[in-house]
């Protein structure tokens, strides 16, 4: 086991080095290229003209360098734990996401409790009336949900709520120790539905995978044996249809972070994705890459945790 | 059957000469018997490309025309959906959405399929280190969430000149090909493993005829299927970016209708948030029905998992 987890930490940060390979291609070479650098945007409407003015700046942020140099200073760097600071307000990128990741991962959590309260009780219900009416209604609404863009269901309600009940979200957003109850009051609507997208393919995972259980040959045996349903549903059906649970959260929390960045832009919270979309304007590297390594991050060691939770349930993976 | 048949063979011929149209009108016929929801899907499909390409045709008014003195209008003979805060009529604006959506939609995928199924088979065909790196690439870039990359790649772009319709398309298409590369890669190398693949190579195909006649036929369900699962989501993907106001400007698209700018009208006039929404769903959910059918037929192996 411990050699499996040392593998996929080895594998894991390999993924994560070669992201900052493309980050930095992508941003520092290909993006210059095309687009411009930073100092090009910094002077665009002011200083025009102003070269000595923009190779001193380029000489300030150490881009004038050669590219592989750069590309060292970044990697030593993060090694380091640092990110670089704004090139437009000067404050540390790494200080900067420390206050924003919390409310992201609050966002992102409601909306993946949400989706698992939701989704794993109605994929197991579908399962157990498969091609009968509740199977039916579920599945449309798998269908539906992930038909039906997240976005315009937060208009809607913010529309009518506001039209019929004279409601609407707090504008100002409030830090849970500020004032907790306005906190809540600001994040649980678009938490609530960050979680609406996934829930539909979180069902329907869930429900093939009940199916596929209670057609295993220990079920049929289970009653062979005249165990009562309800024991064999919830002493080896369910036991083992909920173990892949870990793997769809896995799967869904790409989906799940993109919701998170999508509402902190609809709702103003001052999340990652709002961070990462108001620096895009200006070019500010540091906090573009700052905040794609830490959504890498993230990522990656989702997948880490899916695997090895996977390998322990499950030894043969261990094995193989 | 009118007369039973003698051989196999025979019943075979018979099949074959029945003129073409019967053919496909049998089984377009036991499509909508064997999967109504899909054959329904697919009517959607074919609705919004209709729509798509004959926008300039079918709208009532012309796409910029303006109305003031009908600005913020509720539906009405003249305006089947109303008018809005500047007076364009939503309808028309409606159907030339369904054209931006759906261009870009399949363009994205067209373009993301196209450098997956080379990436895919390259990577496959290479093996050894080759393999390895691509993989561990792909692994990188998958790490990187789809809408990361969009509005990373958008948002920097939006300050250029460059044509953002353009930029949609390459941005979607970077941010899919990733994932369908590391299932055609694998696709490919189970394929070759097969026993009539190594038969064939054993007897001196080349890597060419293998490929035409062994590989492509067999992983051609595959991308289809694929593909067609990935438009509703390119789809969803475009409107949530012209949403965010990352699309094209100018042009008229279903999540633009309901950024930000017309929000505050929504409530004078709330079929300007409820008809871009149907429209995003519906295609979106036609899209979806016709791709769960046609994996159902084209790729039992994959019923009823999800994506």
């Amino acid at each position: 086991m411990g050699k499996y987890i040392l593998r996929r930490l080895l594998l894991g940060l390999v993924t994560i080095w070669l992201v900052t390979v493309i980050l930095f291609t992508g941003l520092r070479i290909v993006v210059p290229a095309v687009v411009g650098d930073v100092v090009d945007i910094m002077i665009d409407e002011s200083a025009k003209d102003d070269t000595e003015l923009a190779d001193r700046l380029r000489a300030e942020f150490g881009l004038n360098k050669a590219i592989h140099k750069q590309y060292f200073d970044w990697i030593g760097q993060l090694l380091r734990g640092d990110l670089g600071e704004s090139l437009f307000n000067g404050r540390p990128v790494s200080k900067e996401i420390q206050d924003r990741l919390p409310v992201s991962l609050e966002l992102g959590l409601i909306g993946l409790g949400a989706t698992i309260i939701v989704a794993v009780p109605m994929g197991i219900v579908a399962a157990l009336k498969q091609d009968r009416w509740p199977d039916y209604l579920l599945r449309g609404y798998a269908v539906g949900s992930s038909s039906v863009p997240s976005f315009w269901i937060a208009i809607v309600i913010i529309t009518f709520a506001s039209l019929w009940w004279r409601w609407a979200p707090p504008l100002e957003f409030t830090y849970l120790h500020e004032n907790p109850i306005q906190h809540i009051k600001i994040m649980i609507l678009p938490g609530l539905i960050i979680g609406l997208t996934p829930s539909g393919s979180f069902l329907r995972i869930m429900r093939g995978q009940m199916l596929e259980v209670l057609r295993q040959d220990y079920v049929r045996t289970a009653r062979a044996k005249g165990l009562s349903e309800t024991t064999v549903l919830y002493r080896h059906a369910l036991r083992n249809g909920l173990i892949p649970i870990v793997t769809i959260i896995g799967l869904i929390l790409p989906n799940v972070i993109a919701g998170t960045v999508l509402f902190e832009i609809i709702f103003l919270l001052p999340g990652m994705g709002r961070y990462l979309v108001e620096s895009l304007r200006f070019l500010d590297y540091p906090v573009i890459q700052g905040t794609n390594i830490v959504f890498a991050l993230i990522i990656v060691a989702s997948n880490l945790m899916v695997d090895v939770s996977y390998a322990w349930i499950d030894p043969r993976i261990r094995y193989s | 059957m009118a007369q039973a048949a003698d051989s196999y063979a025979e019943l075979v011929l018979r099949q074959k000469a029945r003129p073409l149209w019967v053919r496909v009108l049998t089984a377009s016929g036991t499509f909508v018997y064997r999967k109504p929801m899909g054959a329904f899907g697919s009517l959607l499909v074919i609705f919004f490309i209709t729509l798509a390409i004959f926008a300039p045709m079918i709208s009532p008014y012309e796409v910029g025309r303006i109305d003031l003195r009908n600005s913020l209008a509720g539906p009405s003979a003249d305006y089947w959906l109303g008018t809005d805060d500047v007076g364009h009529d939503v309808l028309t604006r409606l159907i030339w959405g369904a054209r931006l959506s759906v261009s870009i939609g399949f363009g994205a995928v067209l373009a993301s399929t196209i450098v997956a199924t080379m990436l895919g088979v390259f990577s496959a065909y290479s093996g050894g280190w080759v393999d390895m790196a691509i993989g561990r690439f792909i692994d990188a870039w998958i790490a990187l969430p789809d809408l990361i990359i969009l509005i990373t790649i958008l948002g920097i772009v939006r300050r250029t000149e460059v044509n953002l319709t353009w930029a949609m398309v390459v941005a979607l298409a970077l941010s899919r090909y990733a994932g369908v590369t590391r299932i055609y890669r694998s696709a490919v190398i189970e394929l070759r493993n097969r026993p009539y693949v190594e038969a064939a190579e054993a007897s001196g195909a080349n890597m060419v005829r293998v490929m035409r006649s062994h590989i492509f036929p067999n992983v051609l369900p595959l991308i289809i299927v694929t593909s067609t699962t990935a438009v509703p989501l390119a789809i969803l993907a475009e409107a949530s970016l012209s949403f965010l106001g990352f699309g094209p400007a100018g042009e008229p698209s279903w999540g633009q209708m309901l950024s930000v700018d017309g929000r505050e009208f929504f409530r004078k006039q709330p079929m300007l948030a409820l008809a871009p929404g149907a429209a995003i769903g519906l295609s979106v959910f036609g899209f979806n029905m016709f791709g769960d059918a046609l994996r159902d037929i084209l790729d039992p192996r994959l019923r009823g998992e999800g994506r």
